[in-house]
């Protein structure tokens, strides 16, 4: 009888607590991409168009516009062909609603769009029976981690001041903000510093309030520095090059109840997903505060790109009989989107660059001489500067259209 | 058995109810007239009054009247000194919240310290050494102005007799205060402390001034006083919904313990004649109604001489000061009080009928970490021809500064 007055207790206990409030501000998720619908099939068929379904989705806390989003699929040339393969930022699906919300009071898990690219799997030659192939896709994006939390602004550190105190400095730690990239501890340290006074009355010794913020990547993809709005510039790096002067930066913007903070070193550079930075309240600024502890409001806004991957396996079913060599029939090199009049589309289109199906990229001299002799490194390694096409329709085979 | 148990518990209540146990030698100095006003270990206390409520909203309005909260501040002085001292507010973000009487962004001026030099029975010395930009004006003229702008009349039969004398000695500024020949106990139980100390200002830094009578004859049950602050939410951070925020209320106060333990003087000590006394140990359970207590005082009585050992603590949830650093409690005075500055007790005030007491250590006791401390005062038998003992009373004065906190936590919440 005890035990179940006992348990009675406990029971209503917990259910007074009332419903909690749903946290939006956790988890390490960004804009996440997936296959979605069971799609692309797991088996498919050779010279066949095949169902894929993309389906993009903020899971974050960060809302994004729709047209910052560069989502790219490809697969092997030999196999795949595939078009729409980057969704520039004029084929919006939903034109009335730009933006995709992350988590919030109306969105309370977030919101999704779905991509339908159109998808073809070629004809395949030579004795391969079912081979098996990927369909890779990226999506890149910006996106922004926020923390707003209350911090002890201690000018006491150092002072041995006696006087009670309603707080001290101490470590912060935090798990995630709704965003892959996490501040995950803030060491608040605050330093002595000297300032001159107005009026040249000489030097004054302060507490300077000094906030070391560790922050870590916490997601499954890698971060990218911040790309400036230009979609052009964006899609370059996103789907072209990426040098270590691009990856894992991330760019912080610090607030102290309204007195911006200067960072150091800025950008945050990462090492093996993490990194931290200094922020201080300016010498000028640290009249503003009050010679006693208080609790100051501490708002930090990380800026950055995230790049993040899926795949899906695929394989695929010859139609025609597998055995004699002779039986089988050579597609039309036409056909192949890498061709056009039997020729490769890089060397025809070097011969003939003002032909309209020679959809030269803009940052490429079509003066110079091309031809599909680069690998895919080296290929990444020209984009940029305009003496590589990155696309999977110029040259036949593993080869990329190139200058060398 | 049961039964046994119950008759011993009732018959203990019963006895209790009726005074039946007393405790150490509390019984011979027990006075019941003079009991109800110079017991306890409670000095100044202090209440929240109209609080801030543990939540409350901020429109988007910066303002907006519905920002604005009152913070008031019932202060009783429950003790039995007069007394003089400051409420601060502090502990919140100024960037945030601000208070009409609480202009942090002012600069200030250096505080004043006071040390007491030496003193007689009607003269006290005493030096005042001010920071820069501070121009001190002066004792007296202090003294009349605090009376002035408080509107007491505790000063008013003894105002006429208090002379200050200034001295610009290489030590700092020398003042002596002379009561000349009036009653040395009208000026007892904090008046003469109050005006030694008139120059000492908590406004200076940030504070809210009040004087306050203690529970003594003249004033049963002690003064009570209000004192309000005006709060404005004045700023938002960006991105932030909702904040914490804490309220730190330091009282800080100027105060006096008054003991007269009857003692016994004895010029033949080896005698072994009948006695009307013998000197024995005073101690006392119930203070002085003050947080510092005189704890307990022990006697060597010599065929010359009678020595006393005198013990006090803090018995008080508080801290205690120096009093002439009492500018020093305030938590907006820059670089905070120091360990110099605590702990602290002067015994201006240690005699025999009216012939003060040598002391040692000279002037001041320091407390320990336990908030104790002693001191030994030797007192030359006078009318040792008598040989004959005596009771006479043994007066002790203390004076000391004495803070005590209090915080509450807020939330604020912005609306939309």
């Amino acid at each position: 009888m005890k035990r179940l007055l006992a348990l009675t207790l406990v029971l209503l206990l917990a259910a007074c607590g009332g419903p909690s409030q749903p946290e939006y501000h956790v988890g390490t998720e960004g804009v996440v991409l997936s296959f979605a619908h069971d799609t692309p099939p797991r088996e498919v068929y050779e010279d066949s168009r095949i169902p894929v379904l993309l389906e993009v989705s903020n899971l974050g806390a960060w809302d994004v516009r729709f047209e910052d989003i560069v989502v790219n699929l490809t697969g092997d040339p030999f196999y795949v062909a595939v078009q729409n393969a980057r969704m520039p930022k004029d084929q919006q699906p939903y034109a009335l609603d730009p933006v995709l919300y992350g988590k919030q009071p109306g969105y309370p898990e977030g919101e999704f769009i779905t991509i339908q690219p159109n998808v073809t799997i070629l004809n395949v030659t030579g004795p391969r029976e079912q081979p098996r192939t990927q369909l890779f896709a990226t999506i890149c994006y910006p996106y922004a981690t926020v923390l707003g939390t209350t911090v002890c602004v201690d000018s006491n550190a150092y002072n041995q001041n006696e006087q009670r105190q309603v707080c001290s400095a101490t470590t912060l730690t935090y798990r995630s903000q709704g965003a892959p990239v996490a501040v995950v501890s803030i060491e608040n340290r605050p330093a002595p510093i000297r300032v001159s006074q107005s009026g040249g009355r000489g030097y004054v010794d302060v507490v300077q309030p000094t906030f070391i913020v560790h922050v870590e990547n916490l997601g499954t993809g890698r971060v990218l520095q911040p790309i400036p709005d230009a979609y052009s510039e964006r899609l370059a790096v996103c789907g072209g090059h990426i040098t270590t002067e691009n990856l894992n930066k991330i760019e912080i913007n610090a607030t102290l109840s309204g007195i911006q903070l200067d960072c150091q070193p800025w950008p945050i550079e990462l090492r093996d997903d993490k990194g931290y930075t200094t922020c201080v309240v300016p010498p000028s600024e640290t009249s503003a505060l009050s010679p006693s502890n208080y609790l100051g409001a501490l708002k930090l806004t990380l800026s950055y790109m995230y790049q993040d991957s899926t795949s899906a396996d695929i394989s695929i079913l010859r139609r025609g009989y597998v055995g004699d060599w002779d039986d089988y029939t050579i597609p039309e090199r036409d056909d192949h989107p890498g061709f056009i009049e039997g020729e490769a589309k890089c060397e025809y289109c070097q011969r003939n660059p003002s032909d309209s199906r020679c959809d030269w990229p803009d940052n490429v001299n079509q003066s110079r001489y091309f031809q599909c002799v680069c690998g895919k490194e080296e290929c990444r390694d020209k984009a940029p500067d305009g003496e590589c096409i990155f696309g999977t329709t110029w040259c036949p085979g593993s080869n990329y259209c190139c200058v060398r | 058995m049961k039964r046994v148990i119950a008759g011993v518990l009732i018959l203990a209540v019963l006895l209790t109810a009726c005074g039946g146990f007393r405790r150490g030698n509390d019984n011979q100095y027990y006075d019941p007239v003079r009991a109800r006003y110079f017991e306890g270990h409670d000095g100044v206390q202090m209440f929240f009054d109209q609080i801030p409520p543990r939540l409350f909203y901020y429109g988007n309005a910066p303002q907006s009247a519905a920002n604005d909260f009152p913070v008031s501040i019932e202060l009783r002085n429950e003790g039995s000194s007069y007394t003089r001292g400051g409420i601060f507010l502090s502990g919140y973000d100024p960037n945030l919240i601000m208070f009409d009487e609480i202009p942090i962004a002012m600069s200030f001026p250096g505080a004043c310290s006071f040390r007491i030099g030496d003193w007689s029975l009607n003269e006290l010395g005493f030096f005042v050494q001010c920071g820069d930009d501070f121009t001190w004006r002066g004792s007296e003229e202090n003294l009349i102005d605090m009376i002035s702008f408080h509107g007491i009349t505790w000063f008013d039969d003894i105002l006429g007799d208090i002379d200050f004398m200034y001295q610009n000695t290489g030590a700092g500024d020398r003042w002596d205060i002379n009561f000349g020949g009036m009653d040395i106990g009208l000026r007892e139980h904090g008046l003469a402390l109050i005006a030694t100390l008139s120059g000492l200002s908590f406004n200076k830094f940030l504070g809210r001034e009040y004087v306050l009578a203690g529970d003594t004859y003249e004033y049963p049950g002690g003064e009570i006083e209000y004192v309000e602050f005006n709060g404005h939410i004045i700023n938002w951070p960006q991105g932030t919904d909702e904040i914490d925020q804490t309220f730190l209320v330091t009282n800080c106060y100027m105060y006096t313990t008054f003991a007269a333990p009857t003692v016994c003087i004895d010029p033949q000590p080896y005698s072994e004649n009948r006695k009307v006394c013998n000197p024995q140990v005073a101690t006392w359970g119930r203070g002085q109604g003050a947080p510092v207590a005189v704890t307990r005082v022990t006697q060597e009585n010599t065929p010359r001489t009678a020595v006393f050992h005198i013990e006090v603590a803090n018995m008080g949830q508080g801290t205690v000061y120096d009093a002439g650093m009492l500018e020093k409690c305030s938590p907006y005075y820059p670089g905070g009080a120091r360990s110099s500055d605590l702990n602290i007790i002067w015994f201006p005030d240690v005699r025999i009928n009216n012939r003060g007491l040598d002391c040692t250590p000279r002037h001041f006791v320091r407390l320990d970490q336990s908030g104790r401390g002693s001191f030994t005062c030797t007192y030359p038998i006078e009318y040792a021809e008598l040989n004959s003992a005596y009771q006479t009373p043994l007066v002790i004065e203390l004076w000391y500064g004495y803070s005590e906190t209090m915080e509450r936590r807020v939330r604020v919440k912005r609306v939309t």
